[in-house]
């Protein structure tokens, strides 16, 4: 297989730099990626991270699992981008830093755009077409903490939740809600997608080891669900639950020192209770509470820290499926 | 007493903004401030957070014990300062993006300086000079995690000063299980600070919590940065009661291995753990290419000494220190030590 310069053949690991653009000021625009072609046919599976400048733990982790595979005992292809926002990474932000532009928001790019958009645009002409799946590994960046699988109500939905409940963290959210994100348009294109939410920076001193751990069953119980690794899904205690979203809470009304009810993760919540509050800064009254819309479950994601960022998703809630 | 427009009669908690600075768009960085009048004379005692705007464990103990406090039990004045620096607050930022400047540097300040200069005069003048003591909270940020409290070096060990020597009963009074002083100059000790012992105030700074904690100990974190508040509260003799703390003893470390990036840049991955033993050569960390997982550099510890509970844990690092690490100075035994004192 080969993806710009970078090239594999059958029982071959490769890595390089797949160029994706050129900036005004002539630095590539590039994306690291890794391509393990297995020994015997098999499927094409794509697993990005860092698509966020901030959500970069999964690097600590993805390059040594590609350490771990050997191509001749896998089927397929395995596609693996350790880190694609590679300039928002260098200065520290969620954006790219050619034209701060969010790339999770640019669908499947434009050839004539912004730099950030001819990225999207060759990434996904080059990398995301041809592969069959694409697991896409968020975090919580700085301010959020996150343990599950959310799959698109598009294209396809069952073989996507399959692959969602295969991939082993505790919750899988059915009906993520649309976006504009490149994996909402390869879902709309016929691939089986899931998006892995796992850890973030508040978690990132007590449960690192176990974040990094389920990142890296998330790309073998991948691998193993497609039938590219001859080897058990395992699958995290005790067990996964399936939920359908029904609410996504995003900041609304009144500013100040937001803090979500860290215990009512994973719990039974009904309609009208509190969930959060939102307390002064300064005098540390509560100026407004968040309470839950209606009956449900809330999922282990959203803000965490108390000072999240505007657009920051503070909790989703969701109904049980049986 | 009164502090700018707000005043609080004995007795009494007042609440409001102090003016300090303009800028340019007209955006003033006034600063939030609780004044909680004692119905009884003592001490004021000043206890500050996010001066580094992103450090707001402490902001919320306060907040918390704003709530609480009831000025008719208190000798003396407790001045409370949820946040220093607004506009890095506000971003949270370290420092100021309005000039880039750390507000925590600028002491006494300048009135005819940038902004941060003009509010680092505004408040030492009509605020930090007015206290005894002053509590400068500190914290993690979003990408670390702390707990212990940190303190300048006595200028001459064999022969403390007045101020040090008050400081070394408060520092194990605040109940943490952890103090550390640094060498002159090395996060303490600074023009700023000088400037602030100066003018007869006794300062240390709690470095408490942050971020990558937070999901699993934010809460005790706050709590334990509001027991230290009323713990020094009850060593000034502000209020009653025991001193409650980790346990019974306080190690205090001096802080004299500073480890710092090295000149490669990648994801940092700490491997030495807080509070654990660690030889010279050791390997305290590692940074390892975010693309290949390749290992770039190495960082050995450079002397035998114990991890202290401080350090970057978020792996990209910039050019912050990575570690801190100390020698056991002394162990005080809060049993058997008085942490008390009288001011005049």
């Amino acid at each position: 297989m080969q993806i710009g310069s970078i090239s594999a053949r059958k029982g071959e690991k490769a890595f390089g730099f797949f160029n994706a653009a050129l900036t005004h000021g002539q630095f590539d625009a590039q994306i690291p990626l890794h391509i393990v072609n297995g020994a015997s046919d098999g499927p094409t599976l794509l697993i990005q991270a860092g698509v966020s400048g901030v959500e970069i733990e999964p690097a600590m982790i993805l390059p040594k699992i590609i350490d771990e595979l050997d191509p001749a005992s896998i089927a397929g292809t395995l596609l693996l981008v350790p880190l694609l926002n590679i300039s928002g990474f260098e200065f520290e932000q969620q954006n790219a830093i050619w034209d701060n532009k969010d790339l999770a928001t640019l669908g499947r790019g434009r050839e004539d755009g912004s730099i950030s958009e001819q990225v999207i645009f060759r990434y996904y002409q080059d990398v995301v077409s041809p592969s069959d799946a694409v697991v896409d590994i968020r975090t919580g960046a700085l301010w959020g903490y996150f343990r599950y699988v959310g799959v698109y109500e598009t294209g396809k939905v069952e073989q996507s939740r399959d692959l969602a409940l295969a991939l082993g963290l505790p919750q899988v959210l059915i009906g993520q809600p649309s976006d504009r994100s490149m994996v909402f348009e390869a879902a709309q294109d016929g691939k089986i997608v899931a998006s892995a939410w796992i850890g973030g920076g508040p978690g990132l001193r007590d449960y690192r080891n176990e974040d990094l751990n389920r990142i890296r069953q998330t790309v073998l119980n991948a691998m193993r669900h497609l039938g590219m690794l001859a080897e058990d899904i395992v699958i995290e205690e005790p067990g996964v639950s399936l939920l359908k979203a029904h609410s996504v809470i995003n900041k609304t009304g009144k500013r100040g020192m937001v803090f979500m009810a860290k215990d009512k993760r994973g719990k039974s919540v009904v309609a009208g209770e509190q969930i959060g509050v939102v307390r002064h800064p300064f005098r540390g009254d509560v100026i407004a509470t968040i309470t839950a819309p209606r009956d449900g479950v809330m999922l282990h994601a959203g803000a965490v820290w108390p000072m999240p960022p505007e657009d920051a998703l503070l909790a989703i809630l969701g109904d049980p499926v049986t | 007493m009164h502090i700018g427009s707000i005043e609080a009669q004995p007795g009494e908690h007042a609440f409001g903004y102090l003016d300090v600075a303009q800028s340019r768009s007209g955006i003033s960085p006034s600063i939030p401030i609780h004044i909680f009048a004692g119905a009884s004379p003592g001490p004021t005692l000043l206890v500050q957070a996010a001066i580094h705007g992103g450090e707001i464990i402490a902001t919320i103990a306060i907040l918390d014990l704003v709530q609480k406090l009831d000025p008719r039990k208190l000798r003396g004045n407790l001045i409370a300062v949820p946040v220093v620096n607004r506009i890095g607050f506000e971003l949270q930022d370290r420092g100021s993006k309005i000039d880039g400047k750390d507000i925590l540097r600028l002491f006494p300040g300048n009135p005819r300086g940038s902004v941060s200069d003009q509010v680092a005069h505004a408040y030492f003048e009509q605020v930090i000079t007015r206290a005894n003591v002053m509590i400068d909270f500190h914290a993690g940020g979003r990408t670390a995690y702390e707990r212990y409290v940190c303190f300048a070096a006595d200028r001459d060990p064999a022969n403390p000063s007045e101020i040090e020597k008050i400081r070394h009963k408060l520092v194990v009074a605040f109940g943490l299980d952890t103090a550390a002083y640094f060498p002159r100059g090395i996060f303490t000790g600074t023009e700023s600070e000088d400037a602030i012992e100066r003018a007869g105030v006794v300062m240390f700074t709690p470095e408490l919590g942050g971020g990558t904690g937070w999901l699993k100990n934010g809460d005790d974190n706050v709590r334990e940065a509001e027991r230290g508040i009323v713990n020094t509260m009850k060593a000034m003799g502000m209020i009653d009661g025991e001193i409650e703390a980790d346990g019974s003893l306080c190690t205090i470390y001096n802080a004299c291995v500073v480890l710092w990036k090295p000149p490669v840049d990648g994801l940092f991955i700490r491997k030495k753990g807080f509070g654990e033993y660690v030889r010279e050569g050791d390997v305290y960390g590692v940074l390892q290419d975010p693309y290949t997982g390749r290992e770039l550099s190495v960082i050995h510890n450079t002397h035998d000494a114990t991890v202290i509970p401080s350090g970057q844990e978020w792996p990209t690092i910039g050019s912050t220190s990575i570690g801190i690490l100390g020698i056991v100075d002394r162990v005080v035994d809060r049993r058997s030590t008085a942490v008390h004192h009288v001011f005049d």
